[in-house]
């Protein structure tokens, strides 16, 4: 009886040694996966893309030690459990500091959008109220051509925002409130111009 | 009792060999055992996200693709690879994989380095010449009365310009390249616009200068006095003898390029007319006016094929009234056809000018070719 007791020891030990038999944390991988996907979803690549790109190559750093442990005789997971824990809460921060920047980009797109759209007003009572008559006429219609072309930047950014596209929306705004306020410059240089040779 | 103790020393034995078999195995096991590739995948990994910190995947977007796609695989095999019992583990594949993946990303961080430099170089040049390409097309062509299409798109390259400087600021060179494509294409259809409109009317070119020899060589014989004025240069000369002795700045219609077709046109006549009428102060709103005869003969003549022609609706007339006054140096192109001085200057022509003096009205007094090079040729 003892010997058979001893050599099925020996046999399990054997078994033991041949195959490892700690599990993957696969619940808390999964967990890590979809907190890193949520981000994603919210922007997370677009807005903080430094932060987000850390996350990724976090997971792919504890894949690799996931796939490094199994390859151990006697691989122990725990390391792999706490790093996981830390990526899930890493990707709920982050996704955080996503919805945090989106927003200050979406009031950033509001408040250029509305200074944009106060120039382009002030471009136009500016060219209304700019020398009437024949006089100064030609220099007048040249600007406001181009208060045409501002506001035609004005509205595809305005079709940039209803795509979602903040960023995009935000640089053309940009660049059409250059824009408009070296108009307004212009036509208040040709206004006082005229007046003064009047 | 013999037999018992030997059958004891022989389990003995069966077991001691037992676990010598089981030690020895468990030691070749030990030994046998593959290394894990982690140190190898983790380079690769490194290397990778060195490459993406350095915008590989907008400089050197093939290399960094291929890269990425080798560490995958190695994570792939090395997964498959770990499915197995250990001792019949082979990390070869997954070895060379990563290895490569690694080599790959190091590559693709240098070429975008390098492409980023190049695309950084590249946008900074072309953003500057566009800019000055913008300044010339407006210096040349910006204050001549284009079609709509032109102001167009010389505004919309304006703005693309301004859109390419702020993605320059934030060194997405990439798009700032993209935008400043679309702002070359718009200056580029600007530019062909304004260029088939003056090259058109430079046809006239050889009529003006035939004008203004002729004018000139009769001024030269006769020692009498010629105006001459030259709408591209935004010019009243006057000549006597032959010889220019005096300029002065002019503002015309606001539609002077071209010849003047039918009343209400805005544009100012060409060709060869004279002083009809001289205008005291009294006689006329603009200070004082030079009367010409507008329409000459060659101007009813055209005035007349085009009615019949239907490009000029039979209703409308001719027009006149056409003079050289006053009231002019308002910086545009304000009257109705006719062309203006400043008073101080228009004081001058008047007492050097009588009734028949007589006035040319050309384009250009230079061809095409030497006026779109000089600089400052343009009424604005």
């Amino acid at each position: 009886m003892k010997n058979k007791f001893a050599f099925a020891l020996v046999m399990f030990s054997f078994v033991v040694l041949l195959s490892s038999c700690s599990k993957v944390p696969q619940a808390e991988l999964d967990a890590a996966t979809a907190a890193i996907e949520d981000a994603r979803t919210n922007g997370a690549d677009l807005y903080v893309p430094a932060e987000f790109a850390a996350l990724q190559d976090s997971l792919n750093a504890v894949n690799e030690l996931i796939e490094a442990r199994k390859g151990k005789m006697f691989a122990n997971f725990g390391e792999v459990k706490t790093k996981l824990a830390q990526i899930t809460e890493l990707s709920a921060a982050v996704k955080t500091n996503a919805e945090t920047r989106k927003a200050e980009v979406q009031a950033e797109v509001d408040a250029v959008m509305a200074e944009v759209n106060t120039l382009i007003a002030e471009a136009k009572n500016l060219v209304a109220n700019a020398p009437k008559g024949k006089e100064g006429k030609a220099a007048v219609d040249a600007i406001s051509a181009e208060i045409t072309t501002v506001e035609a930047a004005a509205a595809e950014a305005t079709a940039l925002v209803e795509q979602g596209k903040w960023i995009e929306a935000l640089d053309k705004l940009k660049a059409a409130k250059e824009k408009v306020s070296a108009v307004n410059t212009e036509l208040q240089t040709v206004i006082e111009k005229f007046k003064g040779r009047r | 009792m013999h037999k018992i103790r030997k059958r004891k020393l022989f389990i003995r034995y069966i077991l001691l060999s037992g676990l010598l078999i089981a030690t020895v195995t468990v030691l070749v096991i030990l030994f046998s055992i593959p290394e894990p590739p982690d140190r190898y995948v983790r380079s690769a990994r490194e290397n990778l996200s060195s490459a993406r910190d350095a915008h590989a995947d907008r400089y050197a977007p093939k290399l960094y693709k291929q890269a990425g796609s080798l560490y995958d695989s190695a994570m792939i095999i090395w997964q498959s690879e770990n499915k197995k019992a250990l001792i019949f583990r082979d990390y070869t594949r997954v070895i060379m994989l990563a290895d490569s993946a690694s080599a790959l990303a190091v590559r693709a961080a240098g070429q975008a380095g390098h492409n980023a430099r190049n695309v950084s170089k590249q946008t900074g040049l072309a953003f500057s010449d566009l800019q000055e390409r913008v300044r010339r097309i407006s210096s040349v062509y910006g204050g001549l009365p284009l079609s709509d299409q032109f102001r167009d798109m010389l505004n919309q390259a304006k703005l693309l310009l301004e859109e390419a400087r702020i993605a320059r600021s934030k060194h997405e060179f990439h798009k700032a390249e993209d935008i400043l494509g679309r702002a070359d294409k718009a200056l580029t259809t600007a530019e062909n616009i304004a260029e088939t409109r003056m090259k058109s009317y430079f046809e006239d070119y050889p009529a003006w200068e035939k004008l203004y020899n002729d004018a000139l060589a009769l001024s030269r014989k006769n020692n009498s006095v010629l105006i001459v004025v030259d709408k591209l240069a935004g010019e009243l000369s006057i000549y006597r003898e032959g010889k220019r002795r005096s300029t002065f700045r002019t503002e015309f219609g606001p539609n002077w390029l071209g010849d003047k077709n039918h009343q209400g046109d805005q544009a100012t006549p060409e060709g060869l007319y004279h002083v009809e009428k001289k205008k005291e102060r009294r006689q006329t709103r603009y200070y004082k006016a030079l009367l010409l005869n507008y329409p000459n003969p060659d101007d009813l003549q055209r005035y007349k094929s085009n009615v019949k022609k239907g490009v000029i609706p039979s209703g409308v007339d001719v027009g006149g009234l056409i003079e050289i006054h006053g009231h002019g140096g308002q910086g545009f192109n304000w009257t109705n056809g006719c062309v203006a001085l400043t008073d101080k200057d228009m004081d001058v022509v008047y007492r050097q000018s009588s009734v028949h003096t007589p006035v040319i009205i050309v384009g250009s007094l230079v061809p095409y070719g030497e006026w779109i090079k000089a600089p400052g040729s343009v009424q604005d």
